[in-house]
């Protein structure tokens, strides 16, 4: 592994995503369901992060239509 | 869309369909697509700066294919064009943080000496904190395979540069136990991109 752990990882992460980008989608499923995740039914947490608003955008969203309604105000 | 907006009172929040919700509904994704790409997202979460997480990576890459900044070439498959976005998305944040940490010093003090332009161009010494988390993220993916003897010695081969076909040489395995552990591992990667106890 490179002496550099930030060029290690990202190294390791790149390797990884070729990895995940050519499993088959039947294995993502099938973890999915180990999970005891459905992902066939709606607001299955399997899509938690990705079909609702994280937590980090939501309170970036408050604060931006907050500023808005404040220069309205103004 | 204005008018609607008018009728809030302050504080709420007009209901907003996520991208990667609104590339689903327009087809541009499958609900498979949007795991895989959540997986890849926390994968890539390891790396990041700690005021971004992935769900903001996932979303941002998201964004910018859909308001039409990057545009996916023809023939390229949606979901691997996303990785790539959300992978030059994690290299601005990074060298973003590096300009404002050089810059801090300057602003500091004025007696600070300026550094010369050709710094910028040099290999950079790591930023420290970046340091720490990589290492620090190493030693969990490790800890992911560590009932894993393969699995382990080919993350070393990844970490290293190494293509599959070399790191399987370096190893001396078979096609079969070399594709066995890559399959391995791959579920565990899928099931800690999927777990919900870091989800958030």
């Amino acid at each position: 592994m490179s002496a550099r752990p930030d060029v290690g990882l990202e190294r390791l992460i790149q390797g990884l995503e070729r990895e995940l980008l050519e499993a088959a989608d039947e294995e993502f499923i099938a973890a999915a369901h180990e999970l005891g995740m459905n992902p066939e039914m709606k607001g299955s947490a399997a899509f938690l992060g990705v079909k609702d608003l994280s937590p980090q955008l939501l309170r970036a969203l408050r604060r931006a239509y907050r500023a808005h309604r404040e220069g309205e105000d103004a | 869309m204005n008018s609607h907006l008018k009728k809030l009172k302050a504080g709420e929040l007009a209901p907003r369909q996520p991208p990667a919700a609104r590339a689903l509904a327009i087809k541009l994704v499958t609900n498979c697509d949007l795991l895989r790409l959540k997986v890849i997202a926390r994968l890539h979460g390891r790396s990041l700066p700690p005021d971004l997480c992935w769900a903001d990576l996932l979303q941002e890459a998201f964004a910018r294919v859909l308001d039409g900044s990057r545009a996916i070439p023809v023939g390229v498959p949606a979901v691997a064009f996303l990785a790539g976005v959300m992978r030059s998305i994690k290299a601005e944040h990074w060298r973003r943080r590096r300009r404002a940490t050089q810059q801090q010093p300057v602003l500091a003090t004025e007696y600070q000496v300026v550094l010369p332009e050709s710094e910028e161009a040099c290999d950079p010494q790591p930023d420290p904190e970046r340091w720490v988390i990589a290492a620090q993220e190493l030693q969990t993916i490790g800890i992911l395979f560590a009932l894993d003897p393969v699995a382990l010695q080919i993350i070393a081969g990844l970490g290293d540069g190494l293509t599959a076909e070399e790191i399987r040489r370096t190893l001396g395995l078979s096609k079969t136990d070399y594709d066995s552990a890559r399959r391995r591992m791959r579920r565990a990667l899928i099931r800690a991109g999927l777990t919900t106890a870091a989800a958030a």
